[in-house]
């Protein structure tokens, strides 16, 4: 689920109240927005894709973690990075080819 | 609605449910041993196991040329086991079946002409929403008929809503209209309350465990059918939010009435098809070869489809 919004990093463009398929965001006061209701998170990542100073991340877990964590311990910006989002990158997608999966014919194009 | 209950593999407590590459995966029971019989395709001996033990993983078939295109082809696969800390080709992890409901099923509302249209005027359906039956029957994978349904329909849908919209020219403004809404909207009774929350965890409770919905059985349908319609009365009866929760309250009324629609359908189809597996009915009835459609709020109805039939899903 999310757990950070990093203050030092946002530009409170709002985009990732905007692409929320639950909702999850607020837009608080001076535009950074608020994890208003974490448990309606659905893991998607969509936030962390769209948020383009890597200010957002969402831990792996679908449920809140009992503590959370500190912002010098995640990789803010891996995501991003693994599929090639951001001004400057390839798009993972020219690179989705392959392998062929057990028992089947050719190359898996996902 | 039948065909509405895909469960795919994820690591345990976690969301992302990609499971082409878990045809590289060996499972395994608690013990160590080799969970004989559980793949990727064969996930029924997974859930049978899951209901008594807990289920390990590893994706041990995959050699160095495969795995390394495996990170290109789906880096949203190794996003959770990257921030785990695990590396799934060489360590084992515990996995879950996680419901996806009608987004890989195959169910939704009925599509009733080329345009994505369906049988109330003016609405059109798309994507997960729409039924797939008639693409690709009671099973479906993840990409070609969910990720290629969602555009093709979506365009269709798009153009059909908008070419209604603009059939109805000047009037659009100004047309009388009544809410139709009932459930989570207008309830009947006379002390209304914002359950959504305890709505949701009853209809989760009977459509979740897999000794319901996945490893069917009417023995154990029919009781669950009968808790969701209790739930139904009740939501009828009292359920209503405000603000930004009226629609939270909306959609808890509409999960109840999905499930009601598919264990009303999984009882009428008395044969094993597609996802839809039937442990009293374990083989597949030639003479159950058509589609099932169904519909209704507080009666439910299910029948084989026929032309002059108008249904809400299928």
């Amino acid at each position: 689920m999310i757990e950070i919004v990093s203050r030092e990093r946002c530009v409170a463009c709002d985009k990732c109240v905007e692409v929320c398929p639950t909702d999850v965001f607020r837009r608080g006061e001076d535009g950074i927005p608020v994890i208003a209701r974490q448990s309606d998170c659905q893991t998607c990542f969509m936030c962390e894709a769209y948020c383009p100073v890597d200010a957002l991340f969402v831990a792996p877990q679908a449920h809140p973690l009992p503590e959370r964590p500190d912002e010098a311990d995640v990789p803010l910006g891996s995501y991003r990075r693994q599929i090639g989002w951001g001004h400057g990158r390839k798009p993972g997608a020219l690179l989705a080819i392959g392998p062929a999966l057990p028992g089947s014919n050719g190359p898996l194009i996902s | 609605m039948e065909f509405s209950n895909a469960y795919a593999i994820a690591p345990e407590f976690t969301s992302v449910t990609k499971t082409a590459f878990y045809s590289f995966a060996t499972f395994y029971h608690e013990d160590g041993t080799v969970l004989q019989g559980a793949g990727s395709h064969s996930r029924s001996v997974i859930a049978r196991a899951l209901l008594k033990e807990r289920v390990f993983c590893r994706l041990d078939l995959a050699d160095a040329g495969a795995r390394a295109a495996m990170r290109l082809a789906q880096p949203n696969f190794f996003l959770t086991f990257d921030r785990l800390g695990v590396d799934p080709f060489t360590q084992l992890f515990p996995i879950t079946l996680l419901a996806e409901g009608t987004v890989r099923g195959t169910g939704g509302v009925r599509v009733a002409g080329d345009d994505c249209s369906t049988s109330v005027p003016g609405l059109y359906a798309a994507g997960d929403a729409a039924t797939r039956e008639p693409i690709c029957g009671g099973f479906t994978g993840g990409g070609s008929h969910n990720a290629a349904w969602a555009m093709s329909s979506g365009t269709w849908a798009g153009v059909g809503a908008a070419r209604h919209a603009r059939s109805l020219g000047g009037r659009a403004a100004s047309r009388t209209v009544r809410g139709a809404g009932g459930a989570g909207l207008r309830p009947t009774g006379t002390s209304p309350a914002d359950t959504h929350r305890e709505i949701v965890a009853a209809v989760q409770a009977e459509v979740l465990p897999y000794d319901k919905n996945y490893l069917r059985h009417g023995d154990r349908l029919r009781p669950a059918l009968a808790a969701l319609d209790g739930v139904w009365a009740e939501a009828r009866r009292s359920l209503r939010a405000d603000g930004a929760d009226v629609i939270r309250a909306r959609s808890a009324a509409a999960m109840v009435a999905h499930a009601r629609w598919m264990y009303n359908a999984a009882l009428a189809r008395t044969e094993t098809r597609g996802m839809h597996k039937r442990e009293d009915f374990p083989s597949q009835d030639p003479a159950q070869h058509h589609r099932l459609l169904t519909g209704g709020l507080d009666e439910v109805w299910t029948a084989p489809e026929a032309p002059a039939t108008v249904a809400v899903a299928s």
